[in-house]
């Protein structure tokens, strides 16, 4: 049977701590995938007596790991932003819109699914690796690279399952370890055509249990797990370009001020953030994919391009003159009375100039092309601050 | 079958529409969804109508 990439969705929660995976039960439609199993599998090339290559293929270390993208609307943000920086407390209320801020640090792990068909894929210890944040046709774009400690994707009957009273399967270890690792009760699993709810995961990750159930089965049938249902809350607009506002300034108060007004941000043409925690992917005893994901050098980057006007850019850039940068991303008011706002704010507390140019071509305005670094400012002791304003609880990060 | 948005939030599923919190809802549609739990297992079938349940004349 094809499938149609439509049918698909991003489901996603965090779950309680980094091994646990949980019933991702809250819906955002998607816009693009490409998450990977690397499995390195490759030729046996050991001396054998033979003068082919290989005569079988030999495993190596697994990593789970790739990206989707989604329109950066104020709830899809929120999660996508837990996922890469450390959550602050929320403060707010229903009426007036919450506020959650975020700094760099450890994100939330996550359980995505993304099914194929009408079968689910279920990411588990999820954690954001690159955050791309850009603008396509005016509209937001988060892009975010994630890494994996595991996933549910299929797995195969270790003993037959012969009729009438069944109440539970074990599932075959020649691919992973673990097997059942990712299923929760309360998931529906499909083996041959016949539907079962889960009451049990056993620790020894290879069982699986439900209430008696008709079913039969023969070794090596393939188990898979159902798609869900999507229910999907408020469908909210991205943020978009026209209510975008970037402030400079010599400090972070400066920038900020620049960024309150139209009349004293600056005019950029195109905007895009990428913030990168490096993650690492740990091997670990037990498991088969890594077992822990672990942040390394965090950094960010802001590439953008405004009109040409004097050559105080260039000179900038070379002489390596810094500044604070604050984008404030505006969406629909919360409040009733219209005095609170959807709103992202990114503070970058120092940045520097990496490379600036501003190529001509006939019949074109000059334009700065500029790559910036986000740089640690030791005055302040800060690199990057994130606030999302939106009208989801802080309970559900 | 009568299901359950128990997840706090109004819901909309496809092919069922729009769920309010807490609310419940009547669908042949089977939700595979953790938002969501079996109130009623499916419909009862309405008895049918006979001669004996005729009222007298």
């Amino acid at each position: 049977m094809n499938a149609l990439a439509d049918k698909s969705y991003l489901a996603l929660k965090p779950q309680v701590d980094a091994s646990t995976p949980i019933i991702p039960a809250i819906h955002f439609p998607l816009v693009a995938e490409n998450i990977r199993i690397t499995a390195n599998i490759e030729a046996d090339r050991r001396m054998k007596g033979l003068s082919w290559k290989s005569d079988d293929v030999v495993k190596g270390a697994r990593t789970i790991e790739g990206d989707f993208t989604v329109f950066g609307d104020p709830a899809v943000l929120g999660h996508i932003l837990n996922m890469i920086q450390e959550k602050g407390s929320s403060t707010g209320s229903a009426g007036d819109g919450y506020t959650h801020p975020y700094t760099p640090g450890e994100g939330k792990h996550y359980t995505l699914e993304i099914p194929r068909g009408g079968y689910a894929e279920r990411y588990f210890g999820v954690r954001g690796d690159t955050l791309e944040l850009s603008f396509d046709d005016s509209k937001l774009m988060a892009k975010l690279a994630i890494k994996a400690t595991g996933v549910f994707r299929s797995a195969s009957l270790a003993i037959a399952l012969t009729g009438a009273g069944m109440t539970s399967a074990k599932f075959d270890t020649t691919y992973e370890v673990n097997p059942t690792k990712g299923l929760c009760v309360g998931d529906t699993i499909i083996i041959g055509a016949t539907e079962i709810v889960l009451t049990s995961v056993d620790d020894d990750g290879i069982t699986v249990g439900f209430a008696s159930i008709s079913v039969t089965a023969s070794v090596a049938d393939p188990v898979f797990l159902k798609a869900q249902t999507p229910s999907f809350g408020t469908q909210l607009e991205p943020f978009y370009l026209p209510n975008v506002k970037v402030g400079f300034g010599a400090d972070e108060t400066a920038a900020t001020t620049a960024a309150g007004t139209e009349a004293t941000a600056t005019a950029l043409n195109e905007v895009s953030i990428e913030i990168k925690n490096n993650l690492l992917t740990a091997a670990q005893t037990g498991k088969r994919t890594s077992g822990a994901l672990f942040n390394q050098t965090l950094e960010a980057q802001i590439k953008l391009k405004r009109m040409f006007d004097t050559p105080q850019e260039y000179r900038d850039w070379l002489e390596g003159i810094g500044k604070a940068i604050t984008i404030i991303m505006s969406g629909k008011p919360i409040k009733s009375d219209l005095t609170t706002r959807e709103l992202v704010t990114l503070k970058f507390y120092k940045t520097k100039k990496i490379d600036n140019q501003e190529p001509l071509s006939v019949g074109g305005y000059v334009i700065c092309e500029q790559v910036i670094e986000s740089l640690y400012d030791a005055s302040t002791s800060k690199s990057l601050e994130i606030s999302l304003v939106n009208r989801s609880a802080g309970t559900v990060y | 079958m009568r299901y359950k948005n128990i997840s706090g939030e109004d819901l909309s599923v496809i092919g069922v529409g729009i769920v309010h919190a807490d609310a419940e809802i009547e669908t042949d549609f089977v939700i595979n969804n953790p938002n969501f739990i079996l109130v009623k297992e499916s419909k009862a079938e309405p008895k049918p109508k006979t001669a004996e349940d005729k009222p007298i004349q």
